[in-house]
């Protein structure tokens, strides 16, 4: 398809706006709510998401059609956020960390925590929404953030992997240590974990 | 340690890979097969499913406020091209 090619570099004003708004805009609710996680405050959640669609706009020439948008766009929202709000506080909190180290450890933490299933079925079945929102928001954001892309938004491992700019061994890591940390907040919150370890 | 133990952490270990669909054909058979015939294994999945339905379901959707969807066409039809 070289001419379609052609034709997009060769695009007016006009249509690149009509474009960016057709394929872009639609995913802003779905920004906002990532946005309203990574900063927990509605005013820096609006500005994020501003200064998001700016930048994709300005380098939307950059963007390769067929590829998915939706991805395009949470890695820079969330590099905006690394890069504004991040370096603010002084926090690594989304920097790089030993794989095998994280996986042994999510291993290990499987293990210090003894709860009957049945116990925790029926805790789970009685689980309120405010429960599960208060063992998310415990979560180190390192963890929380590639949590909530999996299981709200059903990114893949390896679109995650790219929204976050690490390797997909990493985004697998953090997930699973995510995972188990939450269900271990969870047994703490419903009242049923005995962690012998601590 | 029995064969069955480690195929328990084998299968442990990838529960939630497996419900992610991120595992190869192989391995996700293997995990199949093995939490068919294995109660702990079973409930372990059963577990994950629940919290992983109870994340998604716990965080409604948001929609953006109109005044910002608005600041931001209105930004985008103002913004030179750099290539134009």
């Amino acid at each position: 398809m070289d001419t379609s090619a052609l034709e997009t570099t060769a695009e007016s004003r006009e249509e690149r706006v009509a474009r960016f708004e057709r394929d872009a805009l639609p995913f802003i609710n779905a920004l906002y709510g990532a946005a309203l996680k990574l900063t927990r405050h509605q005013a820096d959640a609006e500005d994020l998401v501003q200064e998001t669609y700016t930048k994709a706009f300005s380098s939307f020439n950059q963007f390769q059609e067929g590829t998915n948008l939706k991805a395009w766009l949470y890695r820079i929202l969330t590099n905006t956020y690394i890069n504004t709000y991040r370096k603010a506080q002084r926090s690594p909190r989304i920097a790089d960390s030993p794989d095998i180290e994280d996986w042994q450890l999510a291993r290990a933490d499987s293990h210090s925590v003894h709860v009957s299933s049945s116990a925790e079925m029926e805790a789970l079945n009685n689980l309120t929404d405010s429960r599960i929102i208060a063992a998310m928001k415990s979560l180190k954001s390192e963890y929380r953030y590639p949590v909530y892309l999996a299981d709200v938004e059903g990114f893949s491992y390896k679109e995650i992997a790219e929204i976050l700019d690490v390797p997909v061994g990493t985004v697998m890591s953090r997930l699973s240590r995510g995972r188990v940390q939450l269900r271990n907040n969870l047994q703490t919150i419903c009242g049923i974990g005995v962690n012998f370890n601590d | 340690m029995t064969d069955l133990s480690q195929m328990c952490s084998f299968v442990m270990m990838r529960i939630n890979a497996f419900l992610d669909n991120e595992l190869d054909e192989e391995t996700a058979d293997d995990v199949r097969i093995h939490i068919a015939n294995c109660d702990e294994c079973i409930n372990e999945v059963e577990i994950w499913t629940r919290i992983r339905g109870a994340i998604k379901q716990a965080y409604e959707p948001v929609t953006a406020p109109v005044s910002l969807i608005e600041k931001i066409t209105a930004r985008i039809h103002d913004m030179e091209l750099d290539t134009a």
